[in-house]
């Protein structure tokens, strides 16, 4: 489904604030897979999703996706088939305009946004039966502003608007990581919800070592740039916190981080 | 009467640009300069294409898509050049400006007696008054049009383009190319104002290069009007809301000067309430709750100041404007385009005129002076208001008052002055043939006598170089003029360097000063005023004499000055006036020509040339300019 052949992401070059944020990666990911991405911050994980998304054109290497290579598409190009949840819940939602006009931009994804007023009562009562399942009444306030409603309320929308038209493909970036604990976890019922329809294909990008291990069928840790460890199947089956933790520490041991910055490693993570 | 429909009418053609400022303005939060100009394109497509013809309806909608090109372009350079949206206005703007120059190909274009969109409403009208009329024809099509226009806005696509406004992160996300979106949004915007350039010029009867001007700020005010008024969130309300704006804003226009507050002060007034009323609404919406609860919104805030404004003129002109029926004196109505020399020496002459022929300002007469200073829509609202006024007469400075006179007013007495030829720009077709209620005095600059006197003192076979700034009408005018008599006189050659501002004076002037001309013609303009000192330095350096057309720069620099006599065109007007007074009818008064003409020489500067004054000229001339002192000597 998705497939990076070395692209390699070098921000600022030829200046004093080079960095090169994707090394060299290649990677495959079959129809249907759930990959969680862990690493430390800094590590690459949202510029790899911006690079499946489009959002950012590595500077070389290729990426494939469902057997096109979509290397120089831009993100609205692929919206076809990508569909994405930000970290920040202000993100993927337009705060001057209602919550339907919202459902309506993402319920057109990869369509013709014609001249044409498709917002209809059919289409609401559609709407509406949709945000039922956020459990959030939002049902009741679809001519509400986006912009009044809280955080989370505004994560799961994004969330809702990113399956509406069922994509191939979902990209997740640390989308419950600004939210209180209460709302995360509810985002995160959600998100298991959603996923389930058969085929789509998952990234999520996370924090919480917990949520790594419980959701998805394949973990990739990243660092400096690169994937250092890749995990799947029956490994990954037995795969638990303690295991995870070895992983870092070898990673110390070859980047002879200090004690202090393992142990800050280690807090963040669990 | 007059005052109010002539401001809804233009309240009612604006509105189109204050609809396309909405989207600029309130969707891409871009106040889009690029209106000034393409407002300014609409107007002058739409009468190069009337003048050659074309049918008005067909020319407004070249004009919309010349305002749409216009606007892609600032669209393009600010997405695809990732250029800060004002400076892509102000880049796209300039631009403009030589581009509307070339279309036009002069700084004024006259559509009097031409067909307009406006020509066939006139011709329907049933008996009513014609402003009146005007705007119940308007009114139909504008209110379908922003109903139209509403509805677009629900369509999927203008539900996106919204959105690319709000979040473009958002639309990227969901496949909307965002800078086409934005691109096609300010090409629309830009559109919609060239369709009220178009509009205007239709109205008003003539384009001129200088009328979009201050678009953005007036398109503004109408936006941020209409969004203080109208608090909800439906977009068809929102959309009349900016309607409403246009037609407010020109109404308080209107007020202002009906108030009898000075045109110039406007721009002051209008830019102190749009920065009033945005921070009052950023103040309302976020902060001050206890205020809100006092003041409910910002838009009670707007009602209750207009109230107040509308309260304080009506106890002005009530108290102070209003003379007793009993006591009622002839009404003159002095109208200026700007406050150039010439325009204000002819006023001069005029009131000191009437004073001495025994005409009391106050006493006998009642004076209303209004200048429009550099406005032309002013222009227009100046006519409604003082055909509120009720002015017996009209005394018209300049060609640009005389156009939007001659449009509006058909029975109110008109005497012209200080016009260069009434003939170009329609009004009569000779000086016995001509309008019913319109008189007046006319003549360009004598620019016979100017080269007699250039070829007496150089000889025959000379240069003459002078500045030419195409899109100053009366420099413009001059030109051509003196081109059309110099190619009567086979040895003199001339060099025109063409100018954009004043700023290219020094430039051209040193241009000028390596082409071994003998003489430097000054053309009589108060932007190229602006720049006669630099005129004047090279001058001294090259040992090239300067002729200019008004003596007052004799003690300047120049060494030679003819031109008329702005005072005594002043005077003539006052003994017209007079004879209008005591029951003349302007139908049975010929057009005169400016009549006295005065030569000045700068006897310093001509010894400091080492240039030999004939004695002939000597003799003839009216002042003279020794010893640093000037004196007339007749
Ligand atoms: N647009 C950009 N311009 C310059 N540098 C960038 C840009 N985007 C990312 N980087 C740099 O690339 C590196 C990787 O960043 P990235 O955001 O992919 O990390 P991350 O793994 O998502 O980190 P976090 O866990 O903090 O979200 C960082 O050093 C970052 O500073
Ligand atoms: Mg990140």
């Amino acid at each position: 489904m998705i497939k990076t052949e070395n692209i390699y992401k070098i921000f600022n070059k030829g200046t004093a604030d080079e960095v090169v944020s994707i090394r060299d990666t290649s990677i495959e990911i079959k129809k249907g897979e759930f990959v969680t991405v862990i690493g430390t911050n800094g590590s690459g994980k949202t510029t790899l999703l911006n690079l499946i998304a489009g959002a950012v054109i590595p500077d070389s290497g290729k990426i494939i996706i469902s057997g096109n290579d979509v290397t120089h598409r831009k993100d609205y190009e692929r919206a076809e088939i990508i569909s994405r949840v930000f970290q920040n819940p202000f993100s993927g939602t337009a705060p001057d305009m209602t919550i339907a006009e919202n459902l309506l931009c993402a319920f057109n994804r990869g369509k013709k946004h014609l001249p044409l007023i498709k917002l209809n009562k059919k289409l609401i009562a559609f709407f509406k039966e949709r945000l039922s399942h956020l459990e959030m009444k939002l049902e009741d306030r679809i001519d509400s502003l986006i912009g009044s409603l809280s955080g989370g309320q505004r994560q799961a929308i994004t969330l809702l608007m990113a399956v509406i038209n069922e994509p191939q493909v979902l990209l997740l970036d640390e989308h419950t990581a600004a939210l209180d604990p209460k709302s995360a976890g509810q985002i995160i019922k959600l998100t298991r919800r959603f996923i389930e329809t058969p085929g789509l294909t998952v990234m999520m990008v996370t924090h919480s070592m917990n949520q790594a291990l419980e959701l998805g069928s394949r973990i990739i840790m990243m660092h400096n740039g690169e994937i250092i460890d890749d995990i799947s199947g029956p490994l990954r089956q037995r795969l638990t916190t303690d295991d995870l933790l070895c992983k870092f520490a070898e990673v110390r041991k070859k980047e002879m981080l200090t004690d202090e910055l393992f142990r800050q490693f280690a807090n963040e993570y669990i | 009467m007059e005052l109010w429909t002539g401001a809804l009418n233009l309240g009612l053609l604006y509105s189109f640009m204050a609809i396309g400022m909405y989207i600029s303005y309130k969707v891409y939060k871009f106040a889009d300069i690029t209106a000034d100009g393409s407002f300014t394109s609409g107007a002058a497509v739409t009468a190069v294409l009337i003048v050659n013809g074309v049918n008005p309806y067909f020319a407004i909608c070249f004009s919309f898509l010349a305002g749409m090109a216009a606007g892609s372009l600032t669209g393009l350079i600010h997405t695809k050049f990732k250029i800060n949206g004002l400076l892509a206005g102000i880049l796209v703007m300039t631009g403009l400006y030589s581009v509307n120059l070339r279309i036009m190909g002069r700084a004024n274009i006259p559509l009097i007696d031409l067909h307009g969109f406006l020509t066939a409403l006139e011709k329907a009208n049933p008996g009513m008054n014609n402003e009146l009329w005007t705007a119940l024809c308007l009114l139909p099509g504008i209110i379908i049009f922003a109903i139209l226009f509403a509805l677009f806005l629900k369509t999927d696509f203008g539900i996106l383009i919204r959105a690319a406004g709000n979040n473009a992160l958002m639309v990227r996300a969901n496949g909307g190319n965002v800078d086409m979106l934005i691109i096609f949004g300010i090409a629309l915007a830009n559109g919609l104002v060239a369709l009220s350039g178009s509009l205007v010029v239709q109205y008003q009867g003539f384009a001129d290069i200088g009328m979009g001007i201050g678009s953005l700020v007036f398109g503004l005010a109408s936006v941020i009007i209409g969004d203080s008024l109208i608090r909800v969130r439906n977009i068809y309300l929102k959309i009349a809301g900016v309607v409403l704006g246009s037609i407010l804003f020109r109404l308080l226009v209107a007020l202002a000067l009906y108030v009898g507050l000075n045109p110039n002060d406007l721009k002051l007034i209008t830019a102190i309430f749009v920065f009033i009323t945005i921070v009052a609404s950023g103040a309302f919406s976020k902060h001050s709750i206890s205020l809100r609860h006092i003041l409910k919104n910002k838009s009670s805030v707007v009602i209750i100041a207009l109230i107040l404004i509308t309260a304080a003129g009506y106890f002005v002109s009530k108290n102070f404007l209003r003379t007793p029926a009993s006591e009622r004196k002839y009404r003159i109505g002095i109208m200026l385009p700007n406050e150039s020399e010439i325009m204000t020496s002819t006023v001069n002459g005029f009131r000191e005129e009437m004073t001495r022929l025994g005409y009391e300002e106050g006493r006998d007469i009642e004076i209303i002076e209004q200048n429009a200073h550099g406005d032309i829509p002013t222009l227009n609202s100046i006519a409604d208001n003082l055909l509120n006024r009720k002015v017996d007469i009209f005394l018209s400075i300049s060609t640009q008052s005389t156009q939007v006179l001659y449009k509006k007013v058909k029975n109110t007495p008109v005497l012209f002055a200080t016009v260069a030829d009434p003939f170009t720009i329609g009004v009569g077709i000779s000086d016995t043939d001509h309008p019913q209620n319109i008189t007046g005095i006319y003549g360009a600059m004598p620019v016979g006598s100017l080269l007699d006197i250039v070829v007496k003192i150089h000889g025959e076979k000379i240069k003459l170089g002078s500045i030419w700034n195409p899109s100053l009408a009366n420099s413009d005018f001059t030109i051509k003029l003196l081109e059309k008599e110099i190619l009567k006189r086979e040895n003199i050659t001339f060099i025109p360097e063409h100018i954009n501002s004043s700023n290219d004076i020094l430039q051209a002037s040193q241009r000028l000063g390596t082409q071994s001309i003998h003489a430097f013609y000054f053309v009589n303009d108060i932007m190229l005023f602006a720049g006669f000192e630099s005129a004047v330095k090279i001058s001294r350096t090259k040992k090239i004499p300067i002729y200019a057309g008004d003596f007052e720069k004799l003690p300047s620099g120049a060494m030679i000055t003819i031109g008329y006599d702005y005072t005594a065109v002043g005077r003539q007007a006052a003994d017209k006036i007079i004879e209008i007074m005591k029951g003349k009818k302007p139908a049975d008064m010929p057009y005169e020509k400016n009549k006295v003409i005065i030569t000045g020489i700068n006897l310093d500067v001509a010894k400091e040339l080492g240039i030999k004054i004939p004695d002939e000229i000597f003799k003839n001339a009216n002042m003279i300019f020794e010893f640093g002192e000037l004196k007339i000597v007749k």
